[in-house]
């Protein structure tokens, strides 16, 4: 069995893989209609397990947004029209999962306080990195990585869903359009205002050499 | 299409490089598949040594962090952790119950912190009965050993007011914020108002 989260060459297109689990669908075959779709999960999980990471960090969370997504995607095959994107399709779904876990983690912090923590991170926040011993320029990558993620989750949600689908995941802006709903030029706009944002929360990071002198 | 703000592509007359801002949301465009607004302001770079240099830096610098980023997400994602992910997908199709399976426990789950404070306990405890909704009210929460979120101490209110409890804390959050923005109660703005934000907690020096 080849690795989840990627594709066999010459294989079925997702749109012909999606029109056949919904056959199965409507045939009341669900055995056949969960194998098929399997296909389309390990096609797109590493990239949906990525996007969940970006909004909720590393958390369990973020696996279950996945699922939910996927889960979610596969009982609403009905409404998936042929000759549309799964990916765009199914990107929407996700992103709405997400966001609404990122919504309810507000609720929480909104109206709770951990008395033992105050000043540090939230313990919803934490995350949880194996700090393995690695070779000093690849944790220094990894450490520019981790912080450009910390910057993109600071931002508002528009401007997040926008940078990390176009810039990050290399969605069109067509794409985003049909992801969130909002117009191009609209899109435009938040992304402008993201990449704006974000130089200015990494412009005093060393790891970013983009700090100006100071006398 | 016109761009949001075209007079800065060019800069001001006398002026005509592209400034950093300018290269990077050229860039970002590019990224975006957007060519043809892209067109006339890569023109320029086209035309111009010095912008085509900065140009690529601007690229080069984008693309390495791209590739922190994905780096940094893909090394936490182990092909273990994507097959436990979609056997429990796999699971729930089966099941069509829709219902969150725990994930396995191999992932980290940020473990409940002790001394969860629920503020809406406290305001309770200083009186505070709101009614939500359609006539739904909430008073002071029993604690629950099974509640992750546990009240900071014990809630006494005297005067017996029924209290009925949301099914989950989640559930409870939802009703209340949701009341928050429509309500003109003064209680409810008094309860806001009392509740320190979590932010404006950490902004105070610990001592
Ligand atoms: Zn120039």
């Amino acid at each position: 069995m080849r690795p989840p989260g990627t594709a066999v060459a010459g294989a079925p297109g997702d749109v012909d893989v999606a029109a056949a689990v919904k056959s199965h669908l409507a045939a009341g075959e669900g055995a056949a209609a969960r194998e098929l779709y399997g296909e389309l999960v390990r096609r797109h999980q590493r990239k949906a397990t990525r996007i969940a990471l970006y909004y909720l960090r590393e958390s369990a969370e973020a696996d279950e947004a996945v699922q939910d997504a996927f889960v979610k995607a596969y009982t609403h095959l009905r409404d998936f029209e042929y000759g549309r994107s799964f990916e765009v399709w199914f990107t929407r779904i996700l992103v709405n999962s997400c966001l609404d876990r990122v919504k309810a983690r507000g609720r929480r912090a909104r109206w709770m306080i951990a008395a033992d923590d105050l000043g540090d991170a939230s313990p919803l926040d934490r995350v949880a990195v194996p700090r393995e011993s690695t070779p000093e320029a690849l944790a220094l990558r990894r450490e520019r990585g981790e912080r450009l993620m910390d910057a993109i989750a600071r931002l508002p949600e528009r401007q997040r869903t926008v940078v990390l689908l176009s810039q990050i995941e290399g969605s069109t802006t067509r794409e985003v359009s049909e992801v969130t709903g909002l117009r191009e030029t609209t899109i435009r706009v938040h992304l402008f205002r993201a990449l704006r944002r974000l130089r200015l929360l990494l412009a005093d990071d060393p790891a970013f050499g983009t700090a100006p002198t100071r006398n | 299409m016109m761009l949001t703000r075209p007079m800065r592509w060019f800069g001001e007359w006398g002026l005509p490089h592209l400034s950093d801002e300018s290269l990077l949301e050229l860039h970002a465009l590019l990224r975006a598949g957007e060519h043809a607004v892209a067109a006339r302001y890569l023109k320029h770079v086209k035309s111009c040594e010095s912008c085509a240099a900065r140009f690529d830096h601007v690229r080069e610098g984008a693309a390495a962090l791209r590739r922190d980023v994905t780096a940094s997400a893909d090394a936490r994602i182990t092909p273990a952790r994507l097959e436990r992910q979609f056997d429990v997908i796999m699971r729930r199709l089966e099941g069509h119950s829709g219902r969150v399976l725990p994930f396995p426990t191999s992932v980290h789950r940020p473990a409940p912190t002790p001394i969860m404070r629920r503020w809406v306990a406290m305001a309770a405890a200083c009186g505070l009965v709101i009614g939500l909704g359609a006539g739904r009210l909430i008073g002071p929460v029993p604690a629950s050993p099974a509640n992750a979120w546990r009240p900071g101490g014990p809630v006494s209110v005297s005067g017996g007011a029924a209290s009925v409890q949301p099914e989950t804390d989640e559930q409870m959050l939802v009703e209340i914020d949701a009341a928050l923005t429509r309500s003109r109660t003064k209680e409810f703005r008094a309860l806001d108002e009392l509740t320190p934000r979590v932010a404006d907690a950490r902004a105070r020096p610990r001592r």
